[in-house]
């Protein structure tokens, strides 16, 4: 460990690789709080600047980029409701409240110090336990990816505890919307209607953005609100959380730090679905659950920890295994492969320098991208001092862009415009748009891997669920579903006996 | 109350229609394996009795409802001239008009209207502050992160390639 530590700061502190680094950053933090663009987009436009470097030089590089983007999402997302990158829309939950009460600073705060923790947790993860974590990921099959997928969609019951009915029915049609398209397994076409356009599916991000973003401009539009926490300078100030409120939130940290790097070495989860995890489990975990999606820091910590934490697990297997865990782990692979680096499992033992590389950027960019963040949310905040009247139609062309660059599609741009109608309806009608988007997200994971397990069980449902990690799994969805139905009931329970 | 109940009973209708079409439309499955037909009519089968337990608890609730809450012409004609509405048609044209008008004359429009909307009264002032806007959304996107935008049909096609090909070299 402290050799690959020695070996790690020995290149990345090379002046040249340095300077590499900081402008990854600073790229990766830019485009992450531009919407539409993720965290593999924000990789994929890093790329050629990649070229010219030598390969250790570019995989830190590419690191840097990539673990700053998911960090730079959550200022957009707090700041305007836009999820910079699909795995900022839980920290939008509780950011933009904050937000909206005066509280802009401390959010951004948290988010930062949160995504640093989680980023330093998976690093050091990774260079610790690389060789083992990917071997309990390998354990990983069909059916144990649809029981942690599962696992995430149980959590829908405690995203909005008070109106269960309407967040099961949100959580469902999110479901739905994602076997709109080709099916995964065969390439039939369901629910397209005979057209081309709905074959390649429903786009997670344009949906995303448009419950997000559109629906508050909408709400706006009817019943404008001011925010408070502007500066004379039109800024705002980003405020670290004190110890007292850093240190109620460790656990939490820690949590979604943990539970962030495994669901980012699971091939084919990644950030996105770490972040809702964490955030539905720390909701399900905390004594204060009501005050979740009114502008809880622990919510905040709990999403941006995850998201950055599961950008060090992906690299796990890609060094260890050569495996790729998510797109922008593949774009980075790619980027090596075409540099000659034979990527597979030989790759840290022949050349342990690339592990050494990946870590020490993992920590230099962790460190580097608070302070970068610092200043980049300056300047977007600055745009909060804007009226409404610009700043409204200004967040609807971001939204805009952000959907049409993902295919260069205006289909997209109908898409987002159609959730974002939809999304205000849901509000008004106390549905759960957190609900529909994380239905989304899971929906096509959850639906390929139980086919795939059940495929390869011959048909036998119960052989599917009754290996050892797919049970232990399946009992804790079961124990979140019927958890908030039967402690009511406990308590209820409890009371009587007392008064007996 | 009522537009929730219209809008709960139209997804009823809709989802129960979609749990038969899809049955219907795709082959049947073998007995070992999960078809592809199945896993959205588990899915649809589910959210049609929650949209039906949803539907009971509205009817039980629609009785309690105050009558100034009440669906009336007047209400709905107050929503068809209030600004809501309005701000989902100029969305609603923005998204349409996107791809026959490209990036640039869209978001200027859009801009402006929304503004108007929004409380903007200054007309001259809201022009030059959306010709700004534009003007940095598109070097923002196009040249600084070579994002392709929409550039619309004939006349608006060229006028969109002219003008990147003039930025870009």
């Amino acid at each position: 460990m402290l050799q690959t530590l020695t070996m790690g700061f020995g290149i990345v502190f090379q002046p040249a690789t340095f300077l590499f680094i900081l402008c990854g950053t600073c790229l990766g933090v830019i485009f992450g709080a531009m919407p539409g663009v993720s965290a593999s987009m924000a990789v994929a436009l890093a790329l050629p600047f990649a070229y010219s470097m030598k390969p250790i030089v570019a995989i830190a590089f590419l690191v840097a980029v990539y673990c700053a983007a998911i960090t730079g999402g959550g200022i957009t997302a707090i700041l305007f409701k836009i999820p910079g990158t699909p795995s900022n829309a839980p920290t939008t939950f509780d950011g933009y409240p904050m937000a909206q009460r005066g509280e802009a600073g401390k959010a951004l705060g948290v988010s930062l110090i949160g995504s640093a923790f989680g980023g330093l947790v998976a690093a050091f993860a990774m260079a610790l336990i690389s060789p083992q974590l990917s071997a309990v990921a390998l354990k990983f099959g069909p059916s144990e990816l649809f029981a942690v997928s599962f696992l995430g969609l149980s959590v829908l019951t405690c995203l909005d505890g008070g109106n269960l009915v309407k967040t099961l029915i949100s959580g469902l049609i999110g479901l739905w919307l994602s076997t709109i398209g080709m099916d995964p397994m065969l390439g039939l076409a369901r629910f397209t209607w005979g057209n081309n356009t709905l074959l390649g599916g429903v786009e997670m991000i344009p949906v995303m953005i448009g419950m997000f973003a559109v629906t508050e401009v909408l709400k706006q539009t009817t019943n404008p609100r001011k925010m408070d926490d502007t500066d004379k300078s039109g800024g705002v100030k980003t405020e670290f959380p004190k110890l007292k409120e850093f240190l109620s939130i460790k656990w939490v940290m820690i949590r979604s730090s943990i539970l962030g790097t495994i669901v980012g070495i699971l091939p084919g989860a990644g950030a996105t679905i770490a972040s809702f995890l964490s955030y539905t489990t720390e909701k399900k975990l905390s004594k204060h659950a009501d005050d979740f999606g009114t502008g809880c820091i622990d919510g905040i910590a709990a999403s941006e920890c995850a998201n950055n934490a599961a950008t060090g697990g992906s690299m796990v297997p890609l060094l260890s295994l050569g495996i790729p865990g998510g797109n922008a782990a593949a774009i980075m692979m790619s980027a090596l492969v075409m540099m000659g680096v034979q990527v597979g499992p030989l790759l840290v033992r022949s050349q342990p320098e690339y592990l050494a590389s990946v870590f020490s950027s993992m920590l230099l960019t962790n460190v580097l991208m608070v302070i970068i963040s610092i200043f980049v949310a300056r300047i977007f905040a600055k745009i909060l001092s804007v009226p409404y009247s610009v700043l409204g139609p200004i967040i609807i062309m971001l939204a805009v862009i952000g959907s049409y660059a993902l295919n260069n599609n205006t289909g997209d741009v109908v898409l987002m415009v159609i959730a974002g109608v939809l999304g205000y309806l849901f509000t008004k009608m106390k549905f759960s748009a957190a609900a529909l988007v994380l239905g989304l997200v899971l929906g096509q994971m959850c639906e390929s891997n139980l086919r795939r397990a059940v495929t390869i069980a011959n048909g036998n449902i119960l052989e599917v669920f009754s290996k050892p990690i797919t049970a232990v799994i399946m009992v804790a969805c079961v124990l979140m579903l019927v958890g908030p139905a039967v402690a009511p009931l406990i308590k209820k329970s409890r009371k009587q006996d007392t008064k007996v | 109350m009522t537009i929730e109940l219209i809008f709960n009973l139209a997804m009823l209708i809709f989802f129960g229609y979609c749990y038969f079409y899809i049955g219907v439309a795709l082959p049947k499955s073998g007995a070992n394996e999960l078809g592809a037909e199945q896993w959205p009519q588990i899915i649809l089968a589910l959210l049609c009795i929650l949209l039906v337990v949803n539907l009971y608890k509205i009817i039980r609730d629609l009785k309690e409802v105050p009558q100034e809450k009440k669906l009336t012409a007047q209400s709905l004609k107050a929503f068809f001239t209030s600004k809501l509405f309005i701000g989902i048609i100029l969305v609603m044209v923005l998204s349409v008009l996107l791809g026959y008008l490209g990036f640039i004359p869209t978001c200027l429009l859009f801009l402006m209207s929304y503004s108007r909307l929004l409380g903007e009264k200054r007309i001259g002032r809201s022009f030059i502050l959306s010709l700004l806007i534009t003007a940095l959304l598109f070097v923002l996107f196009y040249l600084g992160l070579s994002i392709m935008l929409p550039r619309g049909v004939g006349i608006f096609r060229e006028f969109a390639l002219m003008l990147e090909t003039a930025l870009t070299f």
